[in-house]
């Protein structure tokens, strides 16, 4: 279970703190998405939790897993490829020398790009960099997976194809995933739990369960059934209120 | 592939056009202080088979390529910590800057005195002079680095040896090969002056020598084997280790 309480986070103490009081928790093997207007200090939020950023004051539990630290992976807004290396030396780059890097061709297959095993990012389009970048993520055999609007500026069929495999990703492996975006059908499509954030400084707001059966990426009317009544309840959600006061 | 050819068909034909016209100048001048190119041949031939220019040579290309390492580490080393170090820089950035306007003649004639006229003089004169435009370079590199990048291995839990490898000296290769291409073509032509005033061998040593007995046919033999050496360490080194380095880019 992912234990967060962070009491205040500032870039610099005469700044005003970009996070305030965000507490909650995780358990293990959840999707949880991270949904807030933008510039609300999502990508913050999962900076601290990564450990990138350990500047703040409050405390984060990541659990141990069989008596080791929890395992990362981080999937970044761009996909920071290596340029220099070709799309499997990417994906092995992540492989501990223990583990076998052979599973590294497989796991590209599977997001289907075993023909360009031997091409370089400069050659791939956004949206083929951006399956080497979630391969790479799955090959590190997270327990924790940290996404940062992974699937944001790409064509609807490409980043529907992309959602699908993180998805069969997800429930083959069973990581424990946090998901920040700021696009809501995409939540509600991927995740176990809703968390809404306010605007900066950030804290959650509005912490809410998705009811609706798996699988229901395609289950269009009832994915905007759920979009609707929970915006009708709270119409000013999405610029992090919760009512209009 | 074609553009490549005709790179090749214009540089032999630039080559062998300043050759035909050296030799029409000697033929219908006759200048007494310019021998022609078969003159220059010949005298090459008769140096290589006596060992001279070999023995020559093989010295200097040592302390170039001596030289050049040792320059090139310290100013990589230096270069990269004034551009991950801000005060360091702050400390050293005047010194450097200075350091760049000393004259190359300056340094090699400290060296000789302080150190005497050995190994150990002219090695350092080279590297003294060298250090200060490779330690800029670096700094230009290290200020370059992509920091996401090196997040990504922090995240992955990348051991530091792969971090190195595979993540942060990739980003710098480009300065590498920027310092190696402009340094050893100055190294070299530092080394000829150091040898000709403070060394006893060497191919400055031997030109020093040729100029005191006004022997220009052996000044131009030298120099051709030497330009021809330094071609070649470039052709087949340099650009191959670029071209390895590089591929990604194309």
């Amino acid at each position: 279970m992912i234990n967060v309480s962070i009491k205040e986070k500032r870039f610099a103490a005469s700044l005003q703190p970009v996070i305030s009081d965000i507490s909650f928790t995780v358990n293990r093997g959840e999707f949880v998405a991270v949904i807030g207007p933008s510039g609300a200090g999502k990508s913050t939020l999962l900076q601290l939790i990564s450990g990138l950023d350990n500047d703040f004051s409050g405390n984060i539990e990541l659990p141990d897993v069989d008596g080791r630290a929890a395992r990362i992976s981080y999937m970044f807004q761009e996909p920071r490829l290596m340029p220099w290396l070709t799309a499997l030396e990417n994906v092995r780059l992540v492989a501990g020398d223990q583990r076998h890097a052979s599973g590294a061709k497989q796991i590209l297959e599977n997001v289907g790009l075993g023909a360009n095993l031997d091409s370089y990012p400069a050659q791939l389009s956004g949206g083929m960099q951006r399956r080497v970048a979630l391969a790479r993520a799955f090959m590190h055999e997270p327990d924790i997976l940290l996404m940062d609007e992974p699937f944001v500026s790409l064509d609807q069929p490409v980043a529907e194809k992309l959602r699908q495999l993180l998805l069969d990703l997800w429930q083959d492996k069973q990581p424990t995933v946090l998901f920040v975006s700021h696009d809501l059908d995409e939540a509600i499509a991927l995740a176990d739990r809703l968390l809404f954030l306010s605007t900066e400084p950030a804290s959650v707001i509005l912490d809410r369960t998705v009811t609706i059966a798996r699988p229901r990426i395609h289950d269009k009317s009832a994915l905007s059934q759920f979009k609707h009544q929970l915006l009708e309840t709270y119409p000013e959600l999405l610029t992090g209120r919760l009512s209009d006061e | 592939m074609r553009q490549t050819q005709l790179k090749v068909l214009f540089r032999f034909l630039s080559f062998a056009g300043f050759l035909v016209l050296w030799q029409l100048v000697v033929w219908f001048f006759e200048p007494a202080l310019l021998p022609g190119p078969m003159a220059v041949l010949e005298r090459f031939i008769a140096e290589f088979n006596s060992g001279e220019l070999t023995l020559h040579v093989s010295i200097t290309v040592l302390r170039v390529l001596g030289s050049f390492t040792l320059a090139l580490l310290l100013g990589a080393l230096l270069g990269i910590a004034m551009g991950h170090i801000a005060r360091l820089d702050m400390l050293l950035d005047g010194l450097v800057t200075i350091a760049l306007n000393i004259p190359v003649l300056v340094v090699i004639i400290l060296c000789f005195i302080w150190f005497g006229l050995n190994e150990v003089a002219a090695i350092s004169a080279v590297v003294i002079n060298k250090v200060p435009t490779m330690t800029v370079i670096f700094r230009e590199g290290a200020r370059a680095v992509d920091f996401k990048l090196v997040d990504v291995a922090r995240v992955f839990g990348l051991s530091r040896g792969r971090s190195l490898f595979k993540v942060y000296l990739p980003q710098l290769y480009p300065y590498f090969l920027a310092a190696t291409r402009t340094g050893l073509a100055l190294v070299w032509k530092i080394v000829l002056v150091v040898e000709l005033l403070g060394c006893s061998d060497g191919v400055g040593f031997q030109l020093g020598v040729f100029f005191q007995y006004f022997d220009i046919t052996g000044i131009l033999a030298y120099t051709c084997a030497f330009v021809l050496l330094i071609l070649m360490i470039e052709a087949l080194l340099i650009r191959r280790w670029e071209q390895s380095v590089m591929r990604w880019r194309e």
